[in-house]
Parts: C-alpha cells; sequence; structure tokens
C-alpha cells in the first residue's frame, strides 16, 4: 500500500475505478450484515431481559434459560476435559516427536481437515447412532459431550500445533543442552511457552460449542431442565433459543434469550482475539 | 590432559558431508578455539562434542570421540553427556520465565530439590558468570528485560549451573556489541581455570586474544591445528595464511 | 550402574511380563465379550462401564475374567510409566495423535453401516431419484431427490449473494484497506464468522421472512430467503480464505507489474486476483461446504415442504439434505430413522468430495 501511494499520479481507467469502487460497497455490505445481526438482535433483545428468565426452575412462563446455561457449562466443561488434552498431547506428538511428512503425520492431517469439513449434522447423526444406540447412553450429557469433543478436536489441535510451532528453537536447544530429556524440555519449556496460543484454540473452541445446535439436539437432546447425573438429557443456550423460536410461543423471551446467546459469543471472541493480539505483541 | 580425542571423524548431513576426517585432541582446562569461513564445519563439529547434532533428522556421524577415555557416541546417556558438556549458544537463549528460574532449571533437571541448595547454586552461577551483582536484586524478574549482552552472561550461568567439565560456545559474541563482547572474553578467560572450553568464533582477534590453541577449518577439513600463538604468526599452511590475513572467507 | 538401577532393571521385567499375560488375557476377553454383544446380549453393551449380572454362565465367567485382568494390566502401565517416563509419554502422545484416525473411521464406519443397508434395501436409484417423501405412507415411500435439488438450490442461492460480495471485500481487506480500519475490520470478520447458526436462523426468522414476503410475496419461507441467509453466513469463509489467498501472491508480482506502469488498482485485479485464483476457487469450495452442511438456519427459514422445486419456483419453500434429518430424527424409527441416516451418508459423501477439491486448491494457492 505504501508503493501505491507512490504511483497515485497515474491517471484511472474508468474500470478500474469502478472496480474499487465495488470493493467499498461490498466491505460495507459485509459490514451491515454484521450490524444488522447484530444490531437487530441486542437492541430488540436487551429490553426483554428480566430477572425471571434467570430463574432456577424453567416454567412455561418464564422460559428460563438459566437450566440451559447450567447446561452449557457442564457440556463445555465436559468436552474440553476430553478433547483439550487429547488435542494437545497429539499436536505435541505431531510438531515434537514425529518426523515431519512421515506417513503417519501425513494420514493425521488429511483426517484431522475431514474432521474440520464434516458438518454439524453429520456428528449430531454419528453421536446419536454411537453414542446414543449403539453404546445406549441415549441422549445425555455423556452423548453431547463426546460428540461435541470430536468436533472440536481439529480445531484445538491445530491451533496447538501452530502456537507449538511459534516457540523458537533456541529454547528447545537451550534445554537440551542443559541435560534435559524431551519430555522436560516439552513440558517444562515448550508448553509454557505455547500456553497463550492453545488458550486462545480453546476459547475458539469454547465458543464453537456454545454456538452448536445441529449436534446437540440429537444428543444432549432439548429438555429444559437440569441434568441430575452424567447420563441425564438436558439442553444448551443455543438448544433453548432454537426451541424458542420454533415454538413462537414467547418472541420476546425469545429475543432476549438470542441476545443473551450473542453477548456471551461476543465476549468469547473479543477474549481470544485479545490474547491473539497479547501474541503477536510478545 | 586430553579431555577430548577425536578419531576420524565424519559427519553427514543427508548426502552432504559436513565433517571430513577430524583427528584432534582437546586440552583439558584450556581455550580452544575453532575458526574458519561460514559453513566450514565448525559449528557442526562443536555440536557433536555433546551430540546436540542428535536433533537434526538425517544426520549421521562415524568415527570415535572420546570425552575423558570414554566414547560419547556409544550406549552412554545423552542428558548426563549434556550435563557434562554445557554449551552455550550464537543467540542469548534464556528461557522465558524469572531469572532465578532459568538457572534453577539445570539443577532441578538433574533432581536438585532443596531450596537452600538451589539458592546457593544459582547465586554461585551468577556470581561465575560475573553477572550477580547486576541481577541480585531482580531474580524474580524475567530473563527478557536483561540486555543482549547480559542475557548471554545469564546463559553462561545457566550453563554453569550443572557443574559441567567443558564450556562449548557457538560463536557466543557474534550477536553482542563490543563492550559485551570484551566483558564476556574477560569472562571466558576467567573460566579456563575450572573448565575446559571450546569456541566457535568468526572473529580472528577473538581467538588469537583468548585462546591457547587454535583449529583452522575449511569444507569439512581441519586444516591446520596447533597453538594459537603459532597458527597466528606462523602458519604451516598457504590457506590459513590467506584466511587469516583476510584473503577470503 | 547403581543398585538402583537394578531395582529398575527386575521391576520393569516383571512389569513387562505382567502387561503381556494379563493383557493378552483381557483382550481375548473383550474380544469374546464383544463378539457375545453382536449375538444380541444387550447386557454386554455395559461392559466397560459397570459388573453385570449377565444372562448366560459364559458371560459372567467372561466379566470377571476381564475386569480381573485389567487391574493388573492397569497397574503393570502405572508402574512402567513411572519408570520410564519418556518412552511412556511418547506412547500416550502417539496414541493421542491416533484419537483423529479413530474418529474419523468410528463415523465412516457407523454412518455407512447404518446407512447403506438401507438403501440398497429401498434401492440405491429410486432412494436418490425419488420425488416422493412420504415416510407415513404404507408402505412408505423414500426419495430424497427433492431434498438433493433443494441442497443444489440453497448453495447456487448462497454463493450467488455471498461469493461476489466476498471476493471484493477480500480485495478491500488484502489491498485497499489501511491499516487503522483494518484492526477494525477483522476482528469484525471473525465475529460473523462466529455467530451461531441459530442466532442467524433467529434473525431470518423475524427479519429476512417478513422482508421476502412483503417485497416479493409468497410465505417468505422460500429459496430465495435461504440463499440471502447463507449468503450471509459464507461471507466471512470466502473473505478470509480469498484475502489470504492474494496475501500469499508474492509481492514481486504486483511490484513489477506497478513498475510497467500499471496503476494500484490494475495491478490488483489484473495481477493479484488472477495470480490468487487457487485460493480463491479454494475459498468458494470451502463455501459452498459451509453452505450445503449448515443446518438450524436453513431450518428456520426454508419452509421444509419436501416437494421438487423449478428454478422459478425460488419463492416457494424447499427442504434441504441437512434440514431432512434434523426435522424427522427426533421421532423416526424402523425404516424412516435408516432413511435419515441414508440421507446423512449422502450429504457425508457431498462434504467428502467438497474437502478433497477444497484441499487439493488449497495445496495449489499456496495457502496453509
Amino acid at each position: 500500500m505504501k508503493i501505491a501511494g507512490l504511483f497515485k499520479m497515474k491517471r484511472r481507467k474508468p474500470l478500474d475505478f469502478v472496480l474499487f469502487a465495488l470493493t467499498w460497497i461490498c466491505i460495507g455490505l459485509t459490514v451491515s450484515v454484521l450490524a444488522l445481526v447484530v444490531g437487530y438482535v441486542l437492541i430488540n433483545g436487551v429490553m426483554y431481559i428480566r430477572p425471571s428468565l434467570f430463574a432456577f426452575q424453567y416454567t412455561v412462563e418464564n422460559q428460563s434459560l438459566f437450566p440451559a446455561l447450567v447446561g452449557t457449562l457442564m457440556i463445555v466443561a465436559m468436552a474440553l476435559t476430553l478433547s483439550v488434552p487429547i488435542g494437545v498431547f497429539s499436536a505435541i506428538y505431531l510438531v515434537e516427536y514425529a518426523k515431519r511428512g512421515s506417513r503417519f503425520v501425513r494420514i493425521v492431517r488429511v483426517t484431522t481437515e475431514t474432521l474440520a469439513g464434516i458438518p454439524s449434522i453429520v456428528y449430531g447423526l454419528f453421536g446419536f447412532i454411537f453414542f446414543g444406540v449403539v453404546l445406549g447412553w441415549g441422549l445425555s450429557l455423556m452423548s453431547g459431550a463426546f460428540t461435541v469433543s470430536i468436533m472440536i478436536l481439529p480445531l484445538i489441535m491445530r491451533t496447538t500445533e501452530e502456537s507449538l510451532k511459534a516457540v523458537p528453537d533456541a529454547f528447545r536447544e537451550g534445554s537440551f543442552g542443559l541435560g534435559a530429556g524431551k519430555l522436560r524440555t516439552v513440558g517444562r519449556i515448550v508448553l509454557p511457552a505455547a500456553m497463550p496460543g492453545i488458550l486462545a484454540g480453546v476459547i475458539l473452541a469454547i465458543g464453537r460449542i456454545i454456538g452448536e445446535t445441529a449436534a446437540i439436539i440429537f444428543t444432549l437432546g432439548n429438555v429444559a431442565r437440569m441434568p441430575n447425573n452424567l447420563f441425564d438429557t438436558g439442553r444448551t443456550l443455543s438448544a433453548h433459543m432454537y426451541a424458542l423460536a420454533n415454538e413462537g410461543t414467547h418472541p420476546g423471551e425469545a429475543h432476549a434469550t438470542a441476545a443473551v446467546l450473542l453477548i456471551v459469543v461476543i465476549l468469547i471472541n473479543a477474549l481470544s482475539s485479545r490474547i491473539a493480539r497479547l501474541i503477536k505483541a510478545s | 590432559m586430553n579431555k577430548f580425542s577425536l578419531a576420524d571423524v565424519n559427519l553427514w548431513y543427508n548426502d552432504f558431508q559436513a565433517l571430513k576426517n577430524i583427528t584432534m585432541d582437546i586440552p583439558a582446562n584450556m581455550i580452544t578455539a575453532f575458526i574458519g569461513p561460514s559453513g566450514c564445519g565448525k559449528s557442526t563439529l562443536i555440536k557433536s562434542l555433546n551430540r546436540m547434532n542428535d536433533l537434526v533428522e538425517g544426520c549421521k556421524i562415524t568415527g570415535n570421540i572420546m570425552l575423558d577415555g570414554e566414547i560419547i557416541y556409544g550406549n552412554i546417556d545423552v542428558n548426563l553427556l549434556r550435563k557434562r558438556v554445557g554449551m552455550v549458544f550464537q543467540k542469548p537463549n534464556p528461557f522465558p520465565m524469572t531469572i532465578y528460574d532459568n538457572i534453577a532449571y539445570g539443577p532441578r533437571t538433574h533432581g536438585i530439590k532443596s531450596k537452600f541448595k538451589l539458592n546457593e547454586i544459582v547465586e554461585k552461577s551468577l556470581r561465575d558468570a560475573a553477572i550477580w551483582d547486576e541481577t541480585k536484586d531482580r531474580l524474580k524478574k524475567s530473563a527478557l528485560s536483561l540486555s543482549g549482552g547480559q542475557q548471554q552472561r545469564l546463559c553462561i550461568a545457566r550453563a554453569l549451573s550443572v557443574q559441567p567439565d567443558v564450556l562449548l560456545m557457538d560463536e557466543p559474541t557474534s550477536a553482542l556489541d563490543p563492550i559485551s563482547t570484551s566483558k564476556i572474553e574477560e569472562l571466558v578467560i576467567k573460566l579456563k581455570k575450572d573448565y575446559t572450553i571450546v569456541i566457535v568464533t568468526h572473529n580472528m582477534q577473538q581467538a588469537a586474544r583468548i585462546s591457547d590453541n587454535t583449529g583452522f577449518f575449511l569444507l569439512g577439513e581441519l586444516i591446520e591445528y596447533g597453538g594459537t600463538g603459532q597458527i597466528f604468526s606462523v602458519p604451516g599452511e598457504k590457506r590459513t595464511e590467506d584466511y587469516i590475513t583476510g584473503r577470503f572467507g | 550402574m547403581g543398585k538402583h538401577s537394578l531395582i529398575k532393571d527386575q521391576l520393569t521385567k516383571i512389569s513387562k511380563i505382567a502387561l503381556i499375560i494379563f493383557g493378552s488375557v483381557a483382550v481375548i476377553a473383550a474380544g469374546l465379550l464383544v463378539l457375545f454383544m453382536y449375538r444380541g446380549e444387550e447386557e454386554a453393551r455395559i461392559l466397560f462401564f459397570l459388573f453385570y449380572a449377565g444372562q448366560t454362565m459364559y458371560m459372567q465367567v467372561l466379566r470377571i475374567v476381564f475386569m480381573g485382568s485389567m487391574l493388573p494390566v492397569f497397574a503393570a502401565l502405572v508402574i512402567l510409566s513411572i519408570l520410564h517416563k519418556e518412552q511412556a509419554a511418547k506412547v500416550l502422545f502417539i496414541i493421542s495423535a491416533c484419537a483423529a484416525i479413530l474418529a474419523v473411521g468410528l463415523i465412516c464406519v457407523f454412518l455407512f453401516m447404518q446407512g447403506l443397508p438401507a438403501m440398497v434395501e429401498m434401492g440405491i436409484w429410486e432412494f436418490l431419484t425419488g420425488t416422493d417423501w412420504r415416510p407415513t405412507w404404507d408402505p412408505p415411500r423414500f426419495g430424497i431427490f427433492p431434498m438433493i435439488v433443494g441442497s443444489l438450490y440453497v448453495t447456487a442461492g448462497a454463493i450467488l449473494f455471498g461469493v461476489p460480495i466476498g471476493i471484493f471485500a477480500a480485495v478491500y481487506m488484502a489491498e485497499v484497506c489501511p491499516k487503522p480500519i483494518y484492526k477494525v475490520l477483522k476482528p469484525a470478520i471473525n465475529l460473523l464468522a462466529g455467530i451461531p447458526s441459530v442466532i442467524y436462523g433467529y434473525f431470518g426468522m423475524v427479519v429476512l421472512v417478513p422482508f421476502v414476503r412483503e417485497n416479493f410475496g409468497g410465505s417468505g419461507f422460500s429459496i430465495l430467503t435461504a440463499s440471502i441467509l447463507l449468503g450471509m453466513m459464507i461471507l466471512p469463509t470466502v473473505i478470509t480464505i480469498s484475502e489470504n489467498a492474494m496475501r500469499a501472491v508474492p509481492r514481486e508480482m504486483y511490484e513489477g507489474a506497478v513498475a510497467l506502469g500499471a496503476s494500484h488498482e490494475r495491478a490488483v485485479f489484473w495481477v493479484i486476483l488472477p495470480a490468487a485464483k487457487s485460493g480463491v476457487m479454494a475459498a468458494i469450495v470451502l463455501g459452498v461446504g459451509r453452505a450445503i452442511g449448515e443446518t438450524m438456519a436453513v431450518r428456520m427459514v426454508a419452509g421444509n415442504q419436501p416437494l421438487l422445486r423449478m428454478p422459478y419456483e425460488f419463492l416457494q419453500g424447499t427442504r434441504t439434505l441437512t434440514t431432512n434429518v434434523v426435522l424427522d430424527l427426533g421421532y423416526a424409527y424402523g425404516s424412516h430413522r435408516a432413511a435419515l441416516i441414508a440421507t446423512g451418508v449422502v450429504l457425508f459423501v457431498f462434504i467428502l468430495l467438497i474437502n478433497t477439491l477444497f484441499s487439493l486448491l488449497k495445496r495449489k494457492g499456496g495457502l496453509r
């Protein structure tokens, strides 16, 4: 762009000018899409947010989102417990242990890319068949968490891989040079240095889980109550939102729930990009 | 007395032969300098003295390297070897943690847990590396807050913390300003009393100033090796003379 | 070699022997139990979680053998991993790295296992080209051709709306945008990608549907509405990947063009954009993948009638492959459920093809 400035004197051809104007228009459209969705949902939703929406017990009258909030937290916690160690460990293997470009690494790469591309309804279908029917867990926190944890696995793996690769080799050399083994080098030097990047990935994954609906309603179910145990059904905030929107009987509560969900997502996004920016700065 | 004895050492990175038939003895409690133009194999050789080359994929080595009469490419614990043969790198590479933790990392790796003992080691290492006075009030601060020269002396202290016999230094001053460089040179001469030091350097004046013995490398071969005074005043080989007098390299 | 390492060697040896003996017993027992499970012994399903008094003596014995041998196996593993931390950690990391492979394997096996037989039974051709979706008829009719066509309509519509805007916006992001504005726009586009599909769906329902109804007629729940909404949803995908593709074009190409007297605009549109062609194609393909796979938002605005539509009926409702699954899976059973799983299989195959195309283009475009 700096170079462009030097050539500003050159005569503009009309077609080029039109094309350039189009880029402005299109970015404007993109921003207005965002503004429209966020603005509409927030402005119409915020005024309907009232204490009864957060009542401990869900009733037909209050349409409380509290049980869904609890369900969301539980699914997030369980899915992260399953997925973060596995994702981080496999990224460690790929970056620190495996030979570059070996057959195994290539297979893992291809399968991870495949996992990342599978739509959530297919995950829902698979979770329904495998965890729900074959393993007999039915609609439950367990089925939901396992399904979602497979869904976020590629995201965690990729972000961890990238942050591990970004750790300078000089740190590794320094540690090996002192006679530290591989495990100690990875555990005490490389992982702590990569931690902010991994954290940003985990937060993105949390956002994915919170926003997920299709994979949730056929594995966790969509019942508005507190789950009693790990094999009990429940709902998440997005599933709650989906139910409210489809029933259409409580438009006010639906507006409010959408606003709450959107606020949560915006906060998580902000947090993630803030961490990403911190990494870039350091 | 010889610390290292090398016999017929050949080293390949995949198909590229980086070292050719190196045979040399490195005496104890002296400073041995490796000089030569870039890509001559001097860094490769120093890295094979503590088996850091093991980390490079496709690296293959033949011949014999002995440390105190023990073959180091045999069935030995590499981590213990690296504890005995410490290393200081081209660019200062303190870990992203506090100054204290940087120094304590080595002893902790080798099983020292007592807080008292660690404090002692940290102080001694920092004193030996002549950086104690500058850091004693800020041990809990990040090591990355130090200047480049201080960081490099911190890395020397870190290498000393595991009480090695040998200190390998791979162009330790190439990234530093002249003042920091002279501080490190002084330090190296002081350390000679207790450690065997092998230093790779690009800077011929540096080799002449601090080393007892000098080896000149070219294209993976050891061209000439002998007392520093002799190499710099009456080199036996034309190529050594050309390099030292700056005709190439 | 001290006394300590002698003890260590002995312990290692004993643990290894224990691991081999009890491990093979446990594997055999588990294998037999799984065999029983497939012979219809329902209770074997919870074998990994609970002691359960099975109905046959064999199963009870097997279960006790399995559980009994798991304990020494576990103990041996713990001892070995304490003694050999480095190797144990490496094994743990390798096993974790296999998780992704296992997951893809399980998804393929179970989807195809449950979906393909049903498809074959219904007749693959009839299933794919049948135009009637009548699960409640006797005998039921399962033809998903309307849904395939529906998916194609909304995806094509999404491309129509999303891709041109996305590419021009990407040009703006990569080549026009001043840095301070970029710092605001980039997170905004990331947020656009992060908004959950239910929110988009809800927005479509309360804003786009009435808008289409009032301005174009019909009920508003239509192919057009779904296309507009999907076009909005694929915007961040198209923008981000096209932008990266344009940034991956070597700077020398731009400088060369400018040095020859091209204006900035001309260099961008006639040199950089064509050079980033593969990457931009990859962006479009990934956008197509997103659009075909999107479920909830489409479900909320597309009307969902399982009827074969003609292109000019874009103000009528349609049903896509994804929504077909999501609408009925909750209550379907028997052949109806099998037909839904088969629908999922068709969708999965579509997605696999698109993903393969995407990674080919991505590699060609030099994208990471």
